[in-house]
């Protein structure tokens, strides 16, 4: 959720509210001649008023799971949710009239505060990051993409590869998957037959022999980059050598600017592609760590929402019985 | 000759988005997002263990129940920490009193005798002694549970006879001055403070004055407020005034004559001084002769002689002597009652309605508070400080010396059975040492 300018009326409304349940609150903790309570009449009322908060919050989820019900618009759910969560906070601490209490209560109140604190963590998260990861991550893509992006990068660059070194003794297990970009269709099977003779005719040839001409040495050096620095890059989960080696644009600038300096020029279009794919994959890193970053925190959030909904239902009960 | 072949061309890389598109898998919507599914894992686990977490709470199983208070409970209660059901005996209501009164007596306001006024609505002992609040005394209770009702008395008792019906706090105006202030001293003593205590040291009767104050007022350390012991003769004046109590009046009995006792039964005094002279008589016949006085005249007879030589000797004791200190309108008068016992009750203390410690002022100099002692003559003057004596330190300081129970009690102590009874007999039945359980089922 985007905070701006158009949420400045959630945001009044949320200054007033929670100006009034304070001024409430001060009126009756001076009249109230042993302070203020849990038990008394307005410690409870406030106690019914930040639960129900509690129970709205926590059903945001069933909302979400029905975008097309007619209860509002999932976007001023989420706005409701945000807001009323911080007066929810402020409402249990006029409960239990600013003491953070001991035993059940005490945890209630640590496990409030964490979530309150995750929540406010998520939106201030949600309001810098997206825009950060526009600003580094141009070779966006899903996130549950990222390693079949990967392995088509590490194919390409295997088979771009093999244009220099001949075979490279690779194998990499063709899994089934529905290509989002289609599949060339072939009314004549005599047609696609002879494509894809075509096809294997180029592979045969690539992996028999080199088709860019290069000194032996040479050729040796850029498999030796390639199968010990290039590729355990381009895999799901890069040692810790490749993602230093590569974990910024300017190193892996200058990795391969320092290749185009010692490869003859033939190998240079090769190079520059390899950097491409690189780049791509080191984008697709930071894609991963801001996303997971963007999201963890709901990890806490959200369970221990619900967690906190039972034990506010056993903690009303139990205050009240006793 | 075979034909050479052209090596291919390489082409270079083009990143379109038909091309991007195909690296995609459109199945991956089928699969379940990594973190969605561990997200709903924990919100299981969480909420499992949650529950099973509130099982033996709700069960009251072992001390769990300690986790439901809402604070430790005060010292005097803290041996039913974890035993709720002891206080909390009714489900989903407030402590009855009843829970209060199986060991303490219930709430007798006002709390002293002299207070007539009957309160319209008796509250709860909850709603004045708050629990679950620490190590703090339950009867310390905030003032304004005093003033929910002092501040505006006539509407909440009837029979109110009170001067002050609305008293807020211990300040000026809002606070009843102390009863003793404009009162006399009535008792029929003739104590002369600045006597005993002049501004510039004098020796009287090998006495050094001025006398200390704790000369005569002395704390009693085995009471709980270190109350004043009562100014006795024998304790306290014998010392210097012991000449007082000489009845000898002609010197008939020589320098070793016994002073009469002190004490208010006149016809036991009559007996001893009867005595005394009889036997002295007896071990000396001589002095039948011996003149009594201005009087050479030897008395007729033995009896004559003892009836005169008391009679005489009890009209100087009770009319020279005795009122040297007790104000008496005669001596005939005081005879009239025999004993005389009871005739001046024993003093009740000035404030009356409130409790004094002099336990908790025993660091302050006695002058601090009693500012006229010694300067006052006349014992009708009440030395009892005056509210304004209070107020630099209960009431102005804020050092949070100003609760009403600080010098108030609201309950009824007088008619309390609870100081009767053994300790261990209010908790019988209701403490349950943990040794009593074991193996047993409950």
């Amino acid at each position: 959720m985007i905070v701006n300018r158009q949420q400045s009326r959630w945001a009044m409304g949320t200054g007033v509210t929670s100006a009034i349940a304070l001024v409430v609150y001060i009126v009756y903790s001076v009249t109230t001649p042993n302070g203020p309570r849990g038990g008394t009449f307005m410690g409870l009322f406030f106690a019914s008023l930040g639960t129900g908060i509690i129970v709205f919050e926590c059903i945001l989820g069933l909302r979400k799971r029905y975008p097309a019900s007619r209860l509002g618009k999932v976007k001023t759910w989420l706005k409701a949710h945000t807001w009323l969560g911080l007066i929810s906070f402020l409402l249990i601490l006029l409960h239990s009239g600013f003491r953070w209490g001991h035993g059940l209560a005490g945890a209630l109140m640590w496990i409030f505060a964490i979530i309150v604190a995750s929540g406010i963590f998520g939106v201030v998260l949600q309001n810098y990051i997206p825009r950060r990861m526009t600003e580094l991550v141009t070779r966006e893509t899903i996130f549950e993409q990222i390693p079949t992006v990967i392995r088509g990068l590490r194919i390409e660059a295997d088979e771009r590869v093999e244009f220099v070194t001949a075979d490279l003794g690779l194998e990499e297990e063709d899994p089934e998957y529905v290509h989002a970009g289609g599949v060339k269709q072939y009314f004549d099977p005599a047609q696609k037959k002879s494509a894809a003779e075509k096809v294997q005719a180029v592979v045969e040839r690539r992996k028999s022999s080199p088709q860019i001409e290069l000194e032996e040495t040479a050729r040796e050096a850029l498999r030796a980059h390639y199968l010990q620095e290039i590729r355990p890059f381009l895999t799901d989960r890069p040692i810790s050598v490749s993602r230093q080696l590569f974990g910024a644009r300017e190193s892996v600038g200058a990795y391969f600017g320092h290749l185009r300096t010692i490869m003859p020029v033939a190998a240079h279009p090769l190079l520059r592609d390899l950097e491409e794919m690189c780049e791509e994959r080191r984008q697709l890193m930071v894609q991963k760590k801001l996303h997971l970053l963007l999201h963890t925190w709901l990890l806490v959030h959200v369970p221990l929402s619900f967690a906190l909904l039972v034990l506010t239902a056993v903690h009303a009960v139990l205050s009240l019985r006793y | 000759m075979a034909k050479e072949e052209k090596p291919l061309e390489y082409q270079h890389r083009i990143r379109e988005t038909k091309g991007v598109a195909q690296r995609l898998d459109l199945d991956y919507l089928k699969r379940p997002a990594v973190l969605a599914v561990l997200r709903a894992r924990l919100i299981w686990i969480l909420v499992g263990a949650a529950a099973l977490a509130c099982v033996p709470l709700v069960l009251g199983i072992g001390g769990t129940k300690r986790t439901l208070s809402n604070g430790p409970l005060s010292r005097a209660h803290g041996v039913f920490e974890g035993r709720c059901e002891v206080c909390h005996s009714q489900a989903f209501r407030a402590i009855p009193d009843a829970s209060c009164e199986r060991c303490h007596d219930g709430a007798a306001h006002p709390s002293k005798p002299i207070d007539t006024a009957k309160s319209n609505v008796t509250p709860a002992c909850v709603q004045c002694h708050v629990e679950h609040r620490g190590k703090v005394l339950l009867a310390e209770v905030v003032s304004g549970n005093c003033t929910s009702c002092h501040a505006n008395l006539t509407s909440h008792a009837t029979g109110v006879k009170l001067r002050a019906t609305e008293v807020t706090a211990f300040r000026e105006g809002k606070h009843p001055e102390f009863s003793p202030a404009g009162r006399r001293d009535l008792r029929p003593m003739q104590l002369n403070h600045a006597a005993h205590m002049p501004k510039e040291p004098i020796t009287i009767r090998g006495m050094k004055l001025p006398m200390k104050c704790d000369d005569c007022h002395v704390m009693d350390r085995n009471s709980a407020d270190y109350a004043m012991l009562p100014v006795t003769f024998d304790k306290n004046c014998k010392s210097c005034h012991s000449r007082e109590l000489q009845f000898d009046v002609y010197q008939s009995l020589g320098p070793d004559a016994p002073p009469s006792p002190h004490t208010k039964d006149a016809k036991l005094i009559q007996e001893i001084v009867a005595n005394t002279y009889r036997d002295a008589l007896a071990r000396n016949s001589a002095l039948l002769i011996r003149p009594l006085g201005r009087d050479l005249t030897p008395q007729p007879s033995a009896a004559a002689w003892l009836e005169r030589v008391t009679k005489e000797s009890l009209d100087y004791l009770f009319e020279k002597k005795c009122t040297y200190c007790h104000r008496a309108e005669s001596y005939a008068v005081m005879m009239k009652i025999a004993p005389i016992a009871g005739r001046f009750p024993e003093p009740t203390p000035w404030l009356q309605r409130g409790e004094f410690s002099h336990r908790a002022h025993r660091a302050v100099e006695c002058d601090s508070c009693h500012s006229t002692a010694r300067a006052s003559t006349k014992t009708e003057d009440v030395l009892i400080p005056t509210m304004k004596t209070c107020l630099p330190c209960h009431g102005d300081s804020r050092a949070s010396l100003d609760r009403c129970s600080e010098c108030h009690r609201y309950h009824n102590r007088t008619i309390e059975r609870e100081k009767e009874r053994r300790p261990t007999e209010k908790l019988v039945g209701l403490l349950r040492l943990p040794n009593s359980h074991s193996g047993g089922s409950q």
